[in-house]
């Protein structure tokens, strides 16, 4: 799924890139594509654990509605144990909008859904393995700061919610499985 | 909440916000309406979700409110908190599904709080589909909200996948 998720991310964004630098885009000035990359922290369903992920965001925006397209990508470094591994990634599709701004700063709202997945690995020589992948609804809260010419360079602070969809069994014993991520990262945007 | 349901009231909320990125949509009627809303339960990574009462106030994109969580517990009672919020509309009272993200501050029985929250309004009256906020029609408040909550001990994140309640204008 990742490796889908990044190759449709990368050929939209590639195009857009190309639509919008083009030169009627440009003339107009409407258009702009943005990638951010960052670290921080994520915690999982029912977990009060605090684990390091990384983040890598493209996006393209719609600079007269400060409103476009926000593709993120999620990750969680492996980890091991005596005798098992573990790792997550995730997937997410949102439509952002700018809802304040101060100064260099802004504030951002996203709203959209994708998918996380994973798996834990036994490393006893068994070979047993587990993998989950879950679709889900997801929210984003942005804090943007922004300089250099035009505020191309943006350092940002972000905090996401994403929640699986429970199946129809689980949705009558209301039950939903939530992860969260706070994450601080660098871009840049023309 | 299944798959369909969730991509039906995701469907709207990205028309929405679609409607919101042309000019001129979006008219400034924005936190103007006073709101109540009345909270009943969230959804949790357990069998029976979180039973988590909450009223909350809005005006002029301000909005109070003081909750009760059953799931969580401060000295063997149920987690309570109050929280004064500022509110940011995505798509205002003229779109058909109202969005808005919210932060805030407030406290609880356990410590500080900091609130993270994106809501949904939904008119239900057809009529009100259209666009606006019509007095005591009441509305399907859908949020996902996180809270930060710093004990004595350490800063827990605690998230409230689907809070659902009603809201009613006047």
């Amino acid at each position: 799924m990742m490796n889908r998720f990044a190759k449709t991310a990368a050929g939209v964004l590639l195009g857009f890139a190309a639509w919008s630098n083009s030169p009627d885009a440009r003339a107009a000035d409407r258009w702009t594509t943005g990638v951010i990359v960052g670290a921080g922290l994520m915690q999982q369903p029912s977990s009060q654990y605090y684990l390091m992920a990384y983040t890598a965001n493209v996006s393209l925006e719609f600079t007269p509605a400060k409103a476009g397209i926000s593709l993120t990508a999620f990750g969680r470094p492996k980890f091991s144990a005596e005798n098992f591994e573990d790792q997550d990634f995730g997937g997410l599709a949102e439509l952002r909008k700018g809802v304040a701004a101060r100064g260099n700063f802004s504030l951002g709202a996203s709203v959209g859904g994708g998918q996380m997945r994973g798996y834990v690995k036994s490393t006893d020589g068994d070979g047993g393995r587990g993998d989950y992948r879950m679709d889900g609804v997801s929210a984003t809260i942005d804090l943007r700061y922004e300089t250099g010419k035009d505020g191309r360079f943006n350092a940002q602070l972000s905090h996401t919610m994403f929640s699986g969809l429970s199946t129809s069994l689980e949705t009558k014993a209301r039950v939903a499985w939530p992860w969260s991520f706070v994450m601080l990262g660098i871009g840049y945007r023309a | 909440m299944t798959k369909t349901t969730a991509i039906a009231l995701f469907a709207g909320l990205f028309s929405a916000l679609f409607a919101a990125c042309f000019p001129g949509s979006a008219v400034a009627a924005s936190g103007k309406a006073k709101k109540v809303s009345a909270q009943y339960a969230a959804f949790a990574p357990n069998a029976g979700g979180q039973v988590t009462y909450g009223l909350r106030a809005s005006w002029n994109d301000r909005e109070i409110g003081v909750f009760q969580n059953h799931y969580l517990t401060a000295g063997d009672k149920p987690l309570v908190g109050a929280v004064y919020a500022y509110r940011f509309p995505v798509c205002d009272e003229s779109c058909m599904v109202h969005l808005h993200l919210q932060t805030g501050i407030g406290g609880t029985s356990a410590g500080p709080l900091a609130e993270f929250l994106w809501g949904a309004e939904i008119p239900l009256l057809p009529l009100a589909l259209n666009g606006g906020t019509i007095p005591y029609v009441p509305m399907l408040r859908v949020d996902l909200a996180s809270h930060w909550v710093a004990t004595r001990s350490r800063l827990i994140m605690w998230s409230y996948p689907f809070w659902v309640g009603v809201t009613l204008p006047f």
